[in-house]
């Protein structure tokens, strides 16, 4: 079976590695000789895992952030090394900074950040790979663009970076410059840019600087996530938003999920998979990340040109493994006709 | 019409002493910019380089003077 990587979007610092940094307002395709697993978007950079447990960098890596040393820069996929010959087992990235975990479960960190996301202690701003202490039985990572929730797969949840208004734990300082253990028993979370929200068995608690209340019965919560900006989440199969929608993030409230296969939603965007392997974007697209538009005026585009209400940006005609959205960036993998 | 895309704090903004400036995370992968004279003078829009996105920085003007003490 062959694997292809499909990408468009923003690309100013080589975050799509396609050698160039021109932006793509139309998928590009790339054919691999590894299967991906996951991709992990940064602010300018891109970290993909593979299933042989090679992780691939590209983009802005001009403070290590891709993991790769001594080059501003990666044009295309290249291999981040493996520490000690480990398989990597999963990626996360921030905004100028990427989380590694390997098969060991230890978990690494390269790149910077002034709000403490390295997890390596006060004043700790740029790191090339660096291990993080402990043995990390991680069920989820979730990141935003200066802070990070890991849930353990035995329900604890730690935290670390900018906690503004109490973001990752009301109890905290502003900053939570090591990882701490800031709740227990829970199910599910996702990371916002200023909030975020954590479901156990019998809450869901939105925290840090947003408008958004909601009251909702975890039980009939099938889908949770967040752009930058906003909650998207399904509730008996109705797909609602809250949040910023400045750009059209919030066009629908009810869609209906039938023959939606997966959601990924990227920093002020979203792309929906469908079951006929037809994916659609939808939200602010002003680099491409959200496909074509006939209206051409790059000068000074109004907010209209550049918001996408359900967009197809492929048409199915292969196999789509998964998808996922980026700064500003959208990743489709497929595979050959079987 | 342009809209504001969001509001954001001015401490949430890295203030750049040598180059004046604050700079705060777009999410097409570049920063939002304002300078400090045009924060002074009353302005309160950052602009993104490389898109049409614009963000309200949230300030009083007591603020601005810890940034002040900050330059060389």
């Amino acid at each position: 079976m062959n694997y292809y990587l499909l990408r468009c979007g923003s690309n100013g610092k080589y975050q799509l590695g396609l050698g160039d940094d021109e932006d793509k307002d139309h998928l590009v395709e790339e054919k691999l000789n590894w299967e991906p697993s996951k991709i992990a978007c940064g602010g300018n950079h891109t970290l993909v895992l593979s299933t042989d447990g090679y992780i691939y960098g590209c983009g802005d890596n001009s403070k290590g952030q891709c993991g790769i040393d001594d080059v501003p820069v990666v044009p295309n996929l290249t291999a981040v090394p493996k520490v000690g010959g480990s398989d990597w087992t999963d990626v996360a990235a921030g905004w100028q900074f990427s989380l590694l975990l390997n098969e060991n479960r230890e978990l690494w960190v390269c790149g910077e950040g002034f709000s403490g996301e390295l997890g390596l202690g006060k004043k700790m701003y740029q790191t090339k790979l660096t291990k993080i202490p402990g043995i990390w039985d991680i069920d989820q990572i979730e990141t935003s663009i200066h802070s990070v929730m890991i849930k353990l797969k035995g329900g604890q949840l730690y935290g670390w970076g900018n906690n503004r208004k109490g973001l990752l734990n009301l109890d905290s300082d502003r900053i939570i410059w090591e990882p701490q253990l800031i709740d227990e028993q829970v199910k599910q979370v996702s990371l916002a840019r200023s909030f975020s929200v954590v479901v156990k068995e019998g809450s869901l608690s939105v925290k840090g600087k947003t408008d958004i209340q909601c009251k909702l019965d975890p039980k009939e919560i099938s889908f949770l996530s967040t752009m930058w900006s906003s909650l998207h989440f399904i509730e008996k199969n109705k797909l609602h938003s809250m949040g910023n929608n400045s750009h059209g993030q919030i066009f629908y409230d009810g869609l209906s999920v039938e023959n939606i296969e997966q959601i990924s939603l990227g920093s002020e965007h979203g792309l929906i998979l469908y079951a006929n392997h037809s994916v659609s974007a939808w939200g602010w697209g002003e680099h491409g990340n959200c496909g074509q538009k006939p209206i051409e005026n790059k000068d000074r585009p109004t907010d209209e040109q550049v918001t996408y209400s359900l967009n197809e940006i492929y048409n199915g005609s292969r196999p789509v493994k998964f998808i996922q959205g980026g700064c500003a960036t959208s990743w489709i993998v497929v595979s050959d006709v079987s | 019409m342009e809209t504001i895309y969001d509001h954001i704090e001015i401490e949430d903004f890295i203030f750049d002493p040598i180059l004046q400036i604050f700079q705060y995370p777009c999410p097409c992968g570049d920063r939002f910019q304002i300078s400090l004279d045009d924060l002074k003078d009353g302005e309160d829009v950052a602009i993104c380089p490389s898109c049409s996105l614009m963000v309200q920085v949230v300030f009083e003007e007591e603020d601005l003077q810890q940034y002040v003490d900050q330059l060389s």
